[in-house]
């Protein structure tokens, strides 16, 4: 079973500095995994052990976010994709959708796609469908716990506090809920191996992406302002 | 100069730190109290890498040289100084002496499960008449045909009442005295006349087993001589040398532990009015810690970089060894002083570490022979 595994930065919410006088929020370390996603990639991993196949990681983030996707090296992942370009600076959900559909389009071709039903910021929660609608795949959103038997999933999803038992043919997406897997720290060997395997940087021109399908131009939101909600 | 750590290792660290803070730290208590570390904790270990980190991938181990040791060991301790025991003796001394002297079959037999943590390792050196003056042993071995027989006593043997693997030191010649008349052996302890003494009751590291070990004619194939023949007092410096930088690594991590707590008790504890951290004489305490602290992890890692560029380290690892072992002991001495009463009760782990810091500057060899090892470099070269 070939899976791929999308994965995005966060702020580290430890690190993070607000100021109110500037209506400001900073952030002061490194980006890391979304801790969704880091529960995607372990199931991911744990699929692979039982089904076998390759995971392929993806990540639409800035160049200095690639450690990222050497910590998916060192839970598991083979093979580690970083889609970064300037140009991509600016691009509201649906483009990114677009740009991350683009890249699983170049890759081999897949059986299952995971990511988090959402992210540590932001809650959104639009890029596994939007993907999924972009590539004309089946989804399931926010599954807790899933089987597999040959090409069919049956997942059972969580949404607030009702569950839904459904079956879905592979190839398909998935968004899952954190709760699918405790992510395994990983070994040490692992992580000395890491930072020796090769990410494949592709940009908006590697994805034939065009300067206006991108960015603030291609994207459908556009944003005017940004202040801080007075807290209750 | 670039003092920087690769990217690995700062995500080696990363690791362990979260490991040490999840899994160590809820249970440091215990593991005095009960003075056992748990199997699944120990297994736990294993599955990280933890007991083979130093060593390259084709003997089962992460390939993160000394300077990933000395993490390991830093962070670990700010957990169980217990835990940077188990495996100080097992990685940076026993499996250390069968990386550094053994030959391929050896190192494939012993040392890569030992590596993977499927073999615990011990050390043993230490005698009844053999502490300090370590050239002073008198276990003897002796050669009968194809085999070695060995007897006598050994003691303070960290790990060896749980050991699968046994590094011992035994004369083979006593007429040519240390350098000559030594050898090493690789010891299993279901090999006949293997005998298990006392189990000691010591004042901290209580989740280690220290323990005496007795050989009555005890037989072991030729082949499990370790290293050349007679070298074997090479081979136990040696490795005693690796012991003493990760020895050092360890009481660094306790520092920082301490100076942590101390820091966020002084900011909490509120005396007169105001917090204590408001007054000189504990922002001094703090100061003086953090630049021991410094001065610490700056030799700590200078000298694992030694190592892992095949320079000699000797000397400095003598002096990471004295140096750490005394400022820490001085620096958890200070950090009870900042939290008073509450530093004093066994209900707070300072009074754990306390205790546990204080072997620091005794075994690997007491701060007075680090002192000899240092003063014989500076006489030989007149200076520094």
């Amino acid at each position: 079973m070939n899976i791929i595994v999308l994965l995005k930065p966060v702020p580290d919410l430890s690190k993070i500095k607000v100021s109110r006088s500037k209506g400001q929020v900073f952030e002061t370390g490194k980006r890391i995994l979304n801790s969704w996603d880091r529960s995607a990639l372990q199931l991911a991993v744990d699929l692979k052990k039982d089904h076998g196949g390759l995971v392929s990681a993806i990540s639409l983030c800035r160049a200095e976010d690639s450690d990222i996707l050497r910590e998916a090296y060192a839970m598991g992942a083979d093979s580690c994709y970083q889609l970064t370009d300037p140009q991509f600076s600016g691009n509201d959900a649906y483009i990114n959708a677009i740009v991350l559909s683009q890249a699983v389009i170049k890759l081999d071709p897949f059986d299952l796609i995971l990511c988090g039903a959402q992210s540590d910021i932001g809650f959104s929660g639009q890029i596994g469908p939007r993907v999924a609608e972009a590539l004309n795949v089946p989804q399931i959103t926010s599954v807790v716990s899933l089987t597999v038997e040959q090409d069919i999933i049956t997942a059972t999803a969580k949404i607030n506090d009702k569950t839904r038992d459904q079956k879905i043919k592979l190839p398909a997406l998935l968004t899952l809920d954190k709760s699918i897997r405790e992510p395994k720290i990983p070994n040490a060997l692992m992580i000395m191996k890491a930072y020796k395997k090769e990410i494949v940087v592709w940009n908006a021109k590697d994805l034939e992406l065009a300067p206006d399908q991108i960015g603030a131009q291609g994207s459908l939101i556009k944003v005017y302002s940004q202040y801080l909600v007075e807290t209750i | 100069m670039d003092f920087a750590f690769s990217d690995e290792l700062n995500m080696l660290r990363e690791m362990v730190h979260k490991f040490t803070e999840q899994e160590i730290k809820p249970l440091a208590q215990q593991i005095d109290v009960e003075g056992e570390i748990p199997q699944d904790l120990i297994n736990q270990m294993a599955e990280l890498g933890f007991f083979g980190i130093c060593f390259p991938e084709q003997y089962g181990g992460a390939g993160a040289g000394e300077l990933g040791y000395c993490i390991l060991s830093e962070e670990v301790s700010r957990g169980s100084a217990s835990i940077t025991v188990l495996i100080g003796a097992h990685a940076s001394i026993s499996a250390m002496s069968i990386y550094l002297d053994g030959t391929e079959q050896q190192k494939k037999k012993y040392l890569v499960p030992m590596a993977q943590g499927k073999m615990i390792g011990a050390f043993a050196l230490t005698e009844p008449n053999a502490g300090s003056d370590a050239a002073a042993i008198e276990t003897t071995a002796v050669r009968d045909g194809n085999q070695f027989v060995i007897n006598g006593n050994k003691i303070y043997i960290s790990n060896g009442s749980i050991a699968d693997v046994i590094v011992v030191f035994a004369v083979t010649d006593k007429a040519l005295g240390a350098h000559g008349g030594v050898t090493a052996f690789i010891v299993e302890p279901d090999y006949p006349g293997f005998k298990l003494g006392r189990e000691e009751d010591k004042m901290g590291i209580r989740g280690t087993h220290t323990s005496e070990l007795i050989f009555e004619d005890m037989r072991i194939p030729a082949e499990n001589v370790l290293g050349q023949f007679g070298a074997g007092f090479l081979t136990a410096m040696k490795a005693l040398d690796r012991g003493r930088l990760g020895l050092g690594a360890g009481c660094l991590g306790s520092a920082k532990e301490v100076l942590a707590m101390s820091t966020k008790h002084a900011k909490e504890r509120i005396q007169f009015g105001k917090p204590i951290a408001e007054n000189q004489a504990i922002q001094w305490m703090l100061a003086d810690i953090a630049i021991e602290i410094y001065a610490m992890e700056s030799m700590v890692y200078r000298t694992a970089w030694m190592c892992d560029h095949g320079m000699r380290f000797s000397r400095e690892s003598a002096i990471v060894k004295a140096f750490c072992s005394e400022k820490s002991d001085q620096i958890i001495h200070r950090a009870i002083q900042i939290h008073g009463g509450i530093g004093y009760m066994k209900d707070f782990p300072l009074e754990r570490i306390y205790r546990d810091s204080r072997i620091n500057l005794i075994f690997e060899g007491t701060n007075e022979i680090q002192r000899m090892i240092i003063v014989r470099d500076v006489m030989k070269k007149g200076g520094y």
